[in-house]
């Protein structure tokens, strides 16, 4: 019936389509095996601990991504998650997987990868979230249902940080903070871990062959950690590398004129959710407690000079409402302004006068007083020390040069004023909208822990249980009137984030939490030509 | 001779035994709270989560306790479990001293043949116009801080002219690579220790050239090069010895400014970041491994000492 020619031109068309196809697939993928981004960071990873330790686990977000992540505006979207809801009363979230996500030993990355990676994490990891452990965890196909005990308003904030490892290879490791391994890692993202060698300082992050979403132009992304911020500037800066990145931290501001006198690199800024504050002691201070003599205060600070000088210049004066525009649910609250007349009057009415005509006020009582200021900044410390002392306060100066100190100082409330930064993610730790640094009932190396107030620790309690929407607007709302009326903490400043960005690669996305390493600069990242 | 030996084996004894104790206790001396330092700052925590740490750490027992089970554990060989590192302490160590060795030990084998050598040398021909340059050149290395020299290096050698790599042990660990990687690292530690030793040497061949036995030796047509370097070198070496003791706990502790400069994770490091976070097991582990080595040797530099100079060993010097 058919002929021989039928049967080798049948053939020759085959193995055009075949060859066709085949040279169509690797025409599609955009990615350079040989290309490699280079990272510096002065972030160190002292030990290939992937769950013990803290750098390991930031950088390998990138590999394992968490549920959800945090975008270039601050806000929640979805990462190994496509998408979520969650429920009117708060207390049920549902998780829908993104295809895309396959671990890159080809094993299907699957709901019960995401249901055992919380379990783990809430079992086996030493400062989990502890609603994890009271939460119902159930999956259906590609989705995971969280259900709660209770409402948790930071369950976003959690779940970014909780990275979904495969279950087929973490099952049968008992104590993953005591697992250490050069590598590989499994991973799901467009990058997996293929080494981490503390020898030569190096992370290496290999292409997914198994990842199904947008394939990145570099083959290689190495991350080149440095002991210190000025060595791994000079390794950007002399073409070892072909960015900076340091977690949760900007550029250092200080060396931030080096990126404008470099023709391969520019600085972009960025409002930050870090800030600079002081907080005084309302607890056991009588100053501290007078909200009066804090209000006195905020007229005392030179905002302008400090954030010259503390800040370098990268940084924004505050308002009364303490927390940073670009915190979500923030509003606008009278600007903290330097005014030293005005301070000096507001302490005279407040009762802390010059009585005996020494220069030096007296507290309300007519006894000398002198402050304790406790500063984790020496330069910020001694600025802060000079204004109040042109106030006419005295001051002892402390400077906490280390953690322990701090600790140490603070836990026992041996201050008036301290002096104290906050985080990106201290910002939203607790409660969040960075009342952790500030409620008496936590507990923590970098928190204060200074207002007792049953209506601080009330807002607190509400803003915590409240899944978002408008209630927890309003709640937030609340607070920053709380802050801006009762002051335990004034802003000094709210930071700006510099970003070095290398001219030469184009799609540079920065997330306000992770900087550029994040999944999807690491997707969208590539040669200018 | 045997009971000088014995009073000082029985005097060393003594001393690892009080080191023992003291380095149990002086990491738990310190402000702060290792549990704080090891959850972090910025977390979200509670007294439970604070207090299951602190049990499973063992820092809830009382000081006896811990001390009881740290002796317990350290007559097996164990040297406890760091709190940060998530390794064994003996482990850490032994995986980190290589590189340590490697490092101090090449700088110091360096630094100190050739600073003993240049010393003598320097201290022999002191009007020579040659060795006064050396000598300054000793000076003003000695006077500039470890940290600012091995900078000016990195900035120089490493950033501007592009000579060496910017960190780490290696880029593929390979033989070549590593020599590659710690030749400006042992060069800058190698500077300190022969400049150190030169003065040192210097000016003890200084002393020593003014003795009568030098120019006896010359009287008897003894060349020169033979009393130099046979003779007065012998005599002048002493202090260098003393020095060597003292060192031994230098290595071990690794050059840190160094390692911080050119981003080497080795020992001097490792007890950088225990102290900053107070990681009792590993700062008891380093301590003591540190000082059982200061202690033998001092036990070798006494050793020496009778050999190159028999007064010690008779008695006489005391």
């Amino acid at each position: 019936m058919f002929g021989k020619n039928t049967f080798i031109i049948a053939g020759i068309i085959f193995l055009t389509l075949l060859f066709t196809a085949a040279a169509g697939c690797i025409g599609s993928s955009q990615t350079d095996q040989n290309a490699v981004l280079k990272i510096a960071t002065p972030n160190e990873i002292t030990e290939a601990s992937y769950f013990g330790n803290y750098n390991f686990a930031q950088m390998t977000r990138v590999a394992t991504p968490p549920l959800v992540q945090v975008d270039e505006n601050g806000e929640y979207i979805g990462a190994l998650a496509k998408s979520w809801t969650v429920s009117s009363d708060g207390k049920t979230w549902t998780f829908t997987l993104d295809p895309a996500y396959q671990w890159s030993d080809k094993t299907p990355l699957t709901a019960e990868d995401v249901k055992f990676s919380l379990e783990y994490t809430g079992e086996k990891v030493t400062t989990s979230p502890s609603w994890i452990k009271n939460a119902v965890i159930t999956t259906n196909g590609n989705v995971v249902t969280i259900g709660l005990a209770d409402p948790v308003y930071r369950l976003c904030g959690d779940l970014a940080a909780i990275n979904i490892v495969p279950k087929h290879i973490w099952g049968s490791i008992d104590d993953p903070e005591e697992y250490i391994s050069a590598g590989p890692y499994v991973g799901s993202a467009a990058y997996y871990v293929q080494s981490v060698d503390i020898n030569s300082a190096t992370l290496v992050l290999a292409a997914n062959p198994a990842w199904k979403g947008t394939d990145p132009y570099y083959g290689t992304v190495e991350i080149h950690w440095f002991a210190t911020e000025d060595a791994a500037i000079f390794a950007m800066l002399g073409n070892e590398c072909d960015t900076y990145w340091k977690y949760g931290a900007s550029f250092p501001t200080g060396s931030a004129a080096l990126l404008n006198s470099s023709e391969k690199f520019t600085g972009v800024e960025t409002p930050s959710l870090k800030m600079s504050y002081v907080g005084f002691n309302t607890i056991s201070s009588q100053a501290g407690g007078d909200k009066a003599f804090r209000k006195a205060v905020a007229y005392a600070l030179n905002y302008d000079e400090l954030v010259e000088i503390s800040a370098s210049g990268y940084g924004m004066t505050a308002n009364a409402g303490f927390i940073p525009n670009s915190v979500p649910y923030y509003k606008e609250t009278p600007a903290n302004i330097y005014d030293l007349e005005t301070a000096k009057s507001k302490l005279d009415l407040a009762g802390y006068k010059d009585v005996n005509g020494d220069g030096i006020r007296e507290d309300t009582n007519g006894k000398p007083l002198t402050l304790t200021l406790l500063s984790r900044d020496k330069v910020a410390g001694e600025l802060i020390k000079e204004y109040l002392e042109k106030a006419g306060l005295r001051v002892e100066y402390k400077f906490a040069s280390d953690l322990n100190a701090w600790i140490e100082l603070k836990d026992a409330l041996a201050y008036d004023i301290a002096y104290n930064g906050i985080t990106p993610k201290g910002m939203m730790m607790d409660s969040g909208w960075a009342t952790g640094y500030f409620a008496s009932n936590t507990v923590g190396a970098g928190k204060l822990q200074n207002v007792d107030d049953p209506a601080f620790l009330g807002l607190c309690s509400a803003i915590a249980t409240t899944p978002d929407g408008g209630m927890l607007r309003s709640l937030i709302s609340d607070l920053q009137d709380y802050y801006a009326e009762n002051m335990p903490g004034i802003a000094l400043y709210w930071c700006l984030d510099v970003t070095p960005i290398n001219t030469e690669i184009d799609g540079w996305y920065i997330s306000k939490a992770a900087g550029i390493l994040n999944e999807i600069n690491l997707v969208s990242v590539h040669p200018v030509n | 001779m045997n009971r000088t030996l014995a009073r000082k084996i029985v005097r060393y004894a003594v001393s690892l035994l009080i080191v023992v104790l003291l380095v149990f206790l002086l990491p738990r001396c310190m402000p702060g709270d290792p549990v704080q330092c090891l959850v972090g700052e910025d977390v979200f925590l509670t007294q439970e989560i604070l207090d299951a740490v602190t049990a499973k750490l063992g820092l809830d027992l009382p000081l006896t306790e811990q001390f009881r089970i740290y002796i317990g554990n350290l007559l097996t060989g164990d040297l406890g479990y760091s709190y940060t590192r998530h390794q064994n302490v003996a482990e850490l160590i032994l995986d980190r001293l290589p590189w340590t060795l490697l490092l101090t030990g090449v700088s110091m084998l360096i630094g100190y043949t050739f600073g003993i050598i240049a010393g003598t040398w320097t201290g022999w021909m002191a009007e020579r116009k040659m060795s006064k340059i050396l000598t300054s050149f000793g000076v003003v290395v000695s006077c500039i801080p470890p940290y600012l020299l091995g900078l000016i290096f990195f900035s120089v050698f490493v950033y501007q002219l592009g000579w060496f790599p910017y960190k780490g042990f290696y880029t593929t660990p390979d033989l070549f690579s590593v020599v590659y990687h710690m030749a400006l690292p042992v060069l800058t530690l190698a500077l300190f220790v022969f400049v150190r030793n030169m003065i040192i040497m210097r000016g003890s061949v200084l002393t020593e050239r003014n003795q009568l036995y030098p120019q006896f030796a010359k009287s008897l047509g003894v060349p020169q090069r033979k009393i130099i370097y046979g003779h007065v070198m012998k005599n002048a070496i002493l202090p260098i010895l003393t020095h060597f003791a003292i060192d031994f706990g230098f290595i071990l502790s690794g050059a840190l400014f160094i390692e911080i400069i050119f981003s080497l994770n080795g020992l001097g490091r490792v007890m950088y970041t225990a102290i900053l976070n107070l990681d009792y097991p590993v700062l008891s582990g380093l301590f003591l491994v540190i000082a059982v080595m200061a202690v033998c040797a001092n036990m070798i530099a006494d050793i020496l000492y009778g050999i190159i100079d028999p007064r010690v060993k008779r008695g006489d010097g005391r």
